[in-house]
């Protein structure tokens, strides 16, 4: 409803010059009718890109102001569809135009200007809360000679040599320490079995029994050394990977962000 | 980073692979033959020679009739109405029986130097019974050349007329005494005493003889008697003291009680009587005795078998000087040699750890015989005797133990056993060959 009451001063508009000039400028006038006819029926059933683009070709051809005003509608429709503020923006800057024109020859602008605040206020909300999330988000210049200052949003860094050394020195520990750990209390249980068999009608002489009893020592002592090695490769591998973590988690270096600017907007990674 | 991964892991695994094993304590040899006389990582007395014997075994006494290096034996068989001893041989291959005395009611017979031979070949004493009611026995010595008895020689000594004062109705025990290896200075003999005919009813003086000095070829010797005994039934000699040769323990019922003691005669004493005399604390009656060094003091030990009592009793020196004998602690040891009606026992290193182990023969309450080993203890102070009954072999079918002996029949320093058996056809004489682990 809000275009065809914008659209019928353009349509209007769209045939006074058509009256008044030769055949060729007829076809023009033509071909700018049909494309605007296209243009608003795409409107009318949501393809704002098509419609966009049949407006633009419109307005190449015909001149008519009043086609500003439909496509910052259709820009502005075109944002409740995708939520690229691109295309608020670009509704605001066709409204201005819209305006200023139209202010130049006295003519009426309607809820132009209406429209450009609700646009504007619109672009600061969205603006703000893109400030408040850290990730890389298009931020738009600001209209302001000096940009407006937004938080840098960061990029982790992929996992680097520590976190490969610190996940082989943590698996590592844990296999070696399991497996010192098993052989040694397996070496030892079935010492003690070989030996509680052994002894079962005679007890053992002191000598077998010292012979047991240094290798059920060895036995333990290699399970607690197992132990005690994998825990500390362990805590050495955890250690690798939590001071990799940080340090991916820190911003990059400056020397290594890329900004790129123009056309009104500028990208960091 | 994997490839370092691998490699670690492959390390890891070679180096448990070589801790596990060095973790390992070998075990015990395993027994070549465990039909045997088995117990696991500790016996393994594996069967020889299985030797069938024309009569039935009554008795072994360990022996060397030949030069082969190993020992033999002197095997005691019933033949008729008495009894005869054969010579077995070369007991490590085939083995070799031969006849040495003839039929006749022996008691008892001793491998003995009788000559001293400096060839360690030894000659065979036979105790005989005779139908003398008086003077009713008689040592018979077989005389042993280089080859086993093949002189044929024989020297007899008549026990008549030497004791016309100390009647011997009936030998019943044999041991030769001598400094153990070459020669021979007498015998002990046991007797079994009853009242003189012409002195009836007065008790007589009963008596353990001891023969001395040394016998020559006629036969000369001289016997003693102790009329503090009523009967003696066994006698053994015995390494009791320091002295140059060996001692004589009687198995002897006193004149004052009715248990056994263990009558101790030393050679040094002045006159050969019996000097000390050990109690036994109401065993029963000593059916046979033995002497062997069990703790490795250099004193031998008195190893009595009770038949009746079903115990084996120690009796262990206490004292040197005086000398004392004492049996071991009964309540200490009470359920240790506790085997039903012991027949014999045999002594020697059969675990090859240090310490002598005790085969001993059994009856069984359900007629059978077994042989097993009182594995010894290890690691024990000298008078300590904890050991455990084991590799039991039980002997069915008509077949009994008889007796036992330790012998050596190979050069591994391990004792042999043989195994006298008395079966239905007569008997057989079974060789168990000692391949036990030495553990230490």
């Amino acid at each position: 409803m809000l275009l065809w009451a914008l659209a019928g001063p353009v349509a209007a508009q769209a045939q006074t010059p058509a009256e008044s000039v030769s055949a060729a400028e007829g076809d023009v006038q033509a071909d700018g009718q049909r494309l605007f006819d296209e243009a608003s029926a795409a409107y009318n059933l949501g393809k704002f890109a098509d419609a966009i683009a049949k407006f633009e070709a419109a307005y190449a051809l015909l001149k008519a102001p009043s086609l500003l005003y439909n496509l910052g509608q259709a820009h502005a429709k075109a944002y409740e569809i995708d939520q690229d503020l691109a295309h608020l923006r670009q509704a605001r800057v066709l409204f201005t135009n819209f305006i200023k024109i139209r202010e130049s020859t006295g003519e009426a602008t309607g809820d132009a200007k209406e429209r450009v605040a609700e646009i504007e206020a619109e672009i600061a909300a969205k603006e703000q809360a893109a400030a408040a999330v850290p990730r890389p988000a298009l931020v738009a210049p600001a209209p302001a000679p000096a940009p407006t200052p937004t938080p840098t949003p960061t990029r982790r860094r992929p996992p680097g040599a520590l976190t490969y050394a610190g996940a082989g020195v943590l698996v590592g520990g844990l296999l070696a320490g399991a497996g010192l750990a098993a052989t040694g209390f397996v070496s030892r249980g079935r010492l003690v079995d070989q030996a509680a068999a052994e002894g079962t009608l005679v007890p053992l002489s002191s000598v077998r029994a010292d012979e047991y009893a240094a290798h059920e020592g060895q036995a333990a002592a290699m399970a607690y050394a197992g132990i005690g090695v994998g825990a500390a490769l362990v805590v050495t591998g955890a250690a690798l990977l939590i001071v990799d973590h940080v340090r991916r988690g820190k911003p990059a270096a400056a020397g290594k962000r890329a900004r790129f600017t123009g056309a009104g907007m500028a990208v960091n990674f | 980073m994997r490839a370092a991964m691998r490699g670690s892991v492959v390390a890891i695994a070679c180096v448990l692979v070589a801790q596990s094993g060095c973790f390992a304590v070998e075990p015990v040899g395993p027994c070549v033959d465990s039909t045997g006389l088995f117990e696991a990582g500790q016996v393994c007395l594996v069967p020889g020679l299985d030797l069938a014997l024309p009569g039935a075994p009554w008795q072994l006494r360990r022996a060397v009739f030949d030069k082969d290096g190993v020992d033999d034996l002197a095997v005691g068989l019933a033949s008729g109405d008495g009894r005869t001893v054969y010579a077995a041989t070369e007991l490590a291959g085939a083995g070799k029986l031969t006849q040495v005395a003839s039929p006749a009611v022996i008691q008892d017979f001793v491998p003995s130097f009788v000559y001293g031979d400096p060839t360690g070949v030894q000659d065979l004493a036979t105790l005989i019974e005779t139908d003398d009611l008086i003077n009713g026995g008689k040592l018979t010595v077989h005389t042993c050349g280089d080859d086993v008895f093949a002189s044929g020689e024989s020297v007899s000594f008549d026990l008549r007329g030497k004791t016309l004062s100390l009647p011997c109705i009936r030998p019943v025990s044999l041991a030769a005494v001598g400094d153990g290896v070459a020669a021979d200075i007498g015998w002990g003999i046991a007797c079994d005493s009853m009242p003189a005919p012409d002195k009836s009813p007065v008790e007589p003086a009963d008596i353990g003889f001891f023969l001395s000095p040394a016998i020559d070829k006629s036969g000369s010797f001289e016997a003693y008697g102790d009329p503090r005994y009523s009967s003696t039934h066994a006698v053994v000699a015995a390494r009791l003291n320091d002295g140059a040769f060996l001692d004589i323990g009687f198995a002897a019922v006193p004149s004052s009680g009715n248990s056994d003691v263990i009558a101790l005669t030393y050679d040094n004493d002045d006159v050969a009587r019996p000097s000390e005399s050990v109690v036994m604390p109401g065993q029963g009656l000593i059916s046979r005795l033995y002497a062997a060094d069990l703790d490795g003091d250099g004193v031998e030990e008195f190893v009595a078998l009770h038949r009746k009592g079903d115990v084996i009793t120690i009796s262990r020196r206490t004292q040197k000087d005086p000398p004392t004998y004492a049996p071991l602690d009964q309540e200490l040891y009470a359920g240790i040699f506790a085997v039903p009606s012991p027949l014999a026992a045999a002594f020697g290193d059969f675990t090859g750890d240090g310490e002598v182990d005790i085969a001993v023969a059994f009856d069984n309450e359900d007629g059978t015989t077994s042989v097993g080993v009182y594995i010894r203890w290890p690691d024990q102070d000298p008078g300590v005797f904890f050991s455990s009954l084991g590799a039991l072999r039980t002997y069915t079918d008509g077949e009994a133990v008889v007796d036992l002996m330790a012998l050596t029949l190979d050069d591994d320093d391990k004792p042999d056993l043989a195994v006298a058996l008395a079966t239905a056809s007569g008997g057989r004489l079974q060789v168990f060959l000692n391949r036990s682990p030495s553990s230490g």
